[in-house]
């Protein structure tokens, strides 16, 4: 055991803090991940957090980035 | 080869010229830029007005007022950044449970672009479809002003910048606590030292040298704080959040008043060497004491 080991109360003090930033830190890329499943109107119109319990997830923009889908599904950007 | 082969001149040129190039010319252009009031909006030919562009910025009350905005912003995202990161690789340090989970989350979120980072508070903080306002709410608040009120803008850029760049500090001060001695510990622990005793006596005095190089790392980087703020709330309400770099953009590519920003830009640099060699004259006696 290291000298440096933290025991008991102090232990779970320093969990407890961790747990805390690791919140803090995770919920704005949380919130990012989820965004990214909603559909437009879903984004603007208030918070909504769960998937299939607050909003139906929607893969609508991961579509509209990859490049198999990219060529027709979009409005025509030259004339022909 | 001797020291006076000729073939050194073939080696050392091709390096110092690049660096003359692009970092000595530019500097010496810029500086002689700032003693010229030179536009390209209308576009007048270069006058030279000697200190004139810095005598109107040190009696402009804008400069110091943003100035202040910066240091404000610096200085207490800086010491918020030192003292969480500081506790938290401590935590970390003594192997608190889940330790590898907490070590990967931590460090995410300096992989983010800082304007990303910004545009995803701009959403977090919107008075309408942002959680934050709707958790805020739970409590009995009204919708908060997180962007269009001065102190509120400040906390949220703030709170931002503390977000982005704890890792760095978290990672600085890990690698740092890690590389301390065990043997002082098990000296220490002979001696019936409290925890308290041993932080204050052994870990912070030992890791004081790379701390006074984190926080002036950070201190310096602070200073030059931009995209946070432009994209967060573009120095409004107002000119109430604006910084010096938002300042010299201002300047420089909206007015394109060229002199001017050269002129801002090295009572810029100026000021934070200033700051530096306080800080870094304050700290001395310290780190050597401890040497």
């Amino acid at each position: 055991m290291s000298v440096r080991t933290l025991q008991g109360n102090r232990r779970w003090l320093a969990l407890g803090g961790c747990l805390l930033w690791l919140a803090f830190t995770l919920f704005p890329l949380y919130w990012v991940a989820i965004t990214s499943f909603k559909t437009p109107l879903a984004v603007v119109g208030g918070p909504t957090y769960l998937p299939f319990v607050d909003f139906e997830p929607t893969l609508t923009a991961w579509n509209e980035l990859s490049p198999a889908s990219a060529a027709p599904s979009t409005t025509p950007s030259s004339p022909r | 080869m001797t020291r006076n082969d000729p073939i050194k001149h073939f080696f050392i040129w091709p390096a110092l010229i690049i660096v003359l190039l692009i970092s000595i010319f530019p500097l010496v252009y810029s500086l002689t830029t700032s003693f010229m009031s030179m536009r390209l909006v209308p576009p007048m030919p270069a006058r030279f007005v000697g200190f004139g562009n810095y005598a109107d910025l040190l009696s402009n009350p804008r400069f110091w007022h943003v100035a202040g905005t910066t240091t404000l912003i610096a200085f207490v995202s800086v010491g918020l950044q030192y003292v969480i990161g500081l506790s938290v690789a401590l935590a970390l340090n003594s192997r608190v449970p889940g330790e590898g989970i907490f070590r990967v989350g931590f460090l995410l979120p300096m992989l983010v672009a800082p304007v990303a980072v910004a545009l995803v508070a701009r959403q977090i903080l919107n008075p309408t479809m942002g959680p934050l306002n709707e958790f805020m709410t739970l409590f009995g608040f009204p919708n908060l002003p997180f962007l269009t009120r001065t102190n509120w803008a400040l906390g949220s850029i703030i709170a931002v910048e503390v977000w982005q760049w704890t890792p760095f500090v978290i990672l600085m001060l890990l690698a740092g606590l890690q590389t301390l001695p065990d043997d002082v510990y098990e000296a220490a622990a002979l001696e019936n030292a409290t925890p308290w005793q041993q932080f204050r006596d052994i870990t912070f005095p030992m890791l004081l040298p790379i701390s006074t190089a984190v926080v002036f790392i950070r201190l310096i980087e602070s200073y030059k704080i931009m995209d946070t703020v432009f994209v967060m709330t573009g120095g409004g309400p107002g000119v109430s959040t604006e910084t010096l770099t938002l300042f010299a953009y201002q300047e420089g590519f909206k007015k394109f008043n060229l002199g001017y920003t050269s002129a801002l830009s090295f009572l810029f640099l100026t000021f934070i060497t200033v700051i530096g060699l306080v800080y870094l004259a304050v700290l001395k006696p310290y780190l050597e004491k401890h040497k």
